[in-house]
């Protein structure tokens, strides 16, 4: 029993997302010319001679940015139905989700001690 | 499937009367369809965590596990108790403890990368008998 | 209802082709990126089922955390550690995958049997589609209280571990100094230290 409402017009949304990408696609796959060569291959870098090749390794910053950020997407998922919830909750929610939010601030002083935010 | 309601209604005949109940009857989502895709899945998951190479690629299938476990919550939550949604307030958090499995799982990978300069799980045997 | 049953089963069907052909790309393909830009699909096609179960913000939470976080985690942990490597023979692995594989048949046609002959007892009641939100926030504040107050602290736990198993250079100069050689692993010298403790 299905039972959410507008999910319709989300479906007609999708099915039309999808089809843009396809035919913008499609139509350049039949219709552009195909010519073969060494140019065709390169890595495209916004038409720079490409330096190195396209399969380098990363820096670990960018995991540890990565990773602070799944720590507060979470955070974002938990306090989200508290916020919608807050008029039939009442003060002692409030208390309990600023508990919520202070251990998870303490999280985020770590990270920022740590130096797991800083790019330099 | 409107249409074969009317169609149903107008017609006499007993059989295909039956016939069409039992169409429509399974049209709608059952409850088996979700867990026997969840059960599919869960199996993909398992072959990929024991036959994978690749220490990513294993985290990746434990991935694949927790979320054919979300789909079971999901459909149980559902069809069987749609009012106390239990399974969806269990699926938000085991949502939460892939995420934070995915974070520690791989920094573990990474400081092994590190030591051993592989990811390959044949090579990781310091703690083999 | 507004999406018919025929709808939604059409829905379900190219649901699930994408999800089982993605979960299959994620365990065979060769090339790692692959596979997670296909984990990536799965993610997406299981929010799409969720949507299909009433669940409308478990489906948002999914795509928020799984597609926007996890799976970038993942690529990110990918091109850290990648380097075109051919890992090395082992000799005899289609039996290890030959039986796996025969494993993971029987276990699905156990389930499957199980899932098809046990009688459900299906409720009856509408499901509350659209206020799933207030009561997923009830029971975060009443009875699922201290699990929500644990997420915090696994979360806390989880960043504090993360960031201290990735970064090697968090290890006191001291005692890496005086590290007795008789009991170090077999590892290798630690040159590829990332960028170093300010």
């Amino acid at each position: 029993m299905f039972s959410l409402n507008g999910y319709e017009y989300f479906l007609v949304f999708l099915l039309v997302c999808t089809l843009v990408p396809l035919l913008a696609l499609g139509i350049s796959l039949v219709t552009a010319p195909r010519r073969e060569g060494v140019e065709r291959s390169t890595t495209y870098e916004s038409g720079m001679e490409p330096l190195g090749a396209a399969w380098i390794q990363f820096n670990i910053r960018y995991y540890m940015f990565a990773l602070v950020f799944v720590v507060f997407d979470v955070e974002t998922v938990f306090l989200y139905p508290w916020a919608v919830a807050f008029n039939q909750l009442g003060l002692l929610a409030f208390i309990e989700a600023l508990v919520f939010i202070s251990i998870l601030v303490v999280a985020l002083v770590y990270a920022w001690r740590k130096g797991a935010l800083e790019w330099s | 499937m409107n249409w074969f309601r009317v169609v149903k209604s107008n017609l006499s005949n007993e059989y295909l009367e039956q016939y069409l109940e039992q169409y429509l009857e399974h049209t709608m989502l059952q409850l088996q369809y979700f867990l026997i895709l969840a059960a599919a899945l869960f199996c993909i998951g398992i072959y990929g965590l024991v036959t994978s190479r690749n220490a990513i690629r294993v985290l990746m299938s434990i991935e694949l596990l927790l979320n054919s476990v979300n789909l079971n919550l999901m459909a149980f939550s559902n069809f069987l108790d749609p009012e106390g949604i239990r399974g969806q307030v269990f699926a938000v958090f085991v949502i939460t403890i892939a995420a934070a499995e995915a974070a520690v799982g791989l920094a573990i990978v990474l400081s092994i990368y590190r030591n051993r300069g592989t990811v390959d799980m044949e090579q990781f045997n310091l703690l083999k008998w | 209802m507004n999406l018919a049953d025929g709808v939604q089963l059409v829905s379900f069907i190219v649901l699930s082709a994408m999800m089982l052909g993605g979960a299959l790309g994620v365990v065979l393909l060769s090339n790692i990126v692959y596979s997670a830009f296909l984990l990536a699909l799965v993610f997406i096609s299981m929010a799409g089922l969720y949507i299909l179960l009433n669940a409308a913000f478990v489906a948002a939470a999914q795509i928020l955390v799984y597609v926007g976080a996890v799976n970038v985690l993942i690529l990110f942990g990918i091109m850290l550690v990648n380097k075109r490597q051919d890992f090395s023979k082992v000799s005899k692995a289609w039996i290890s995958q030959a039986s796996t594989a025969a494993v993971c048949l029987g276990l699905f046609a156990l389930l499957s049997t199980m899932v098809i002959t046990t009688p459900w007892a299906i409720s009856a009641i509408a499901p509350i589609g659209d206020g799933a939100i207030v009561a997923i926030g009830k029971h975060f504040f009443t009875d699922f209280l201290l699990p929500f107050e644990l997420v915090s602290v696994l979360l806390l736990m989880a960043m504090v571990g993360a960031i201290i198993i990735a970064r090697r250079d968090l290890l006191p100069n001291e005692i890496a100094g005086n590290e007795q050689p008789a009991l170090t692993l077999p590892e290798r010298p630690r040159e590829l230290v990332s960028g170093g403790q300010k």
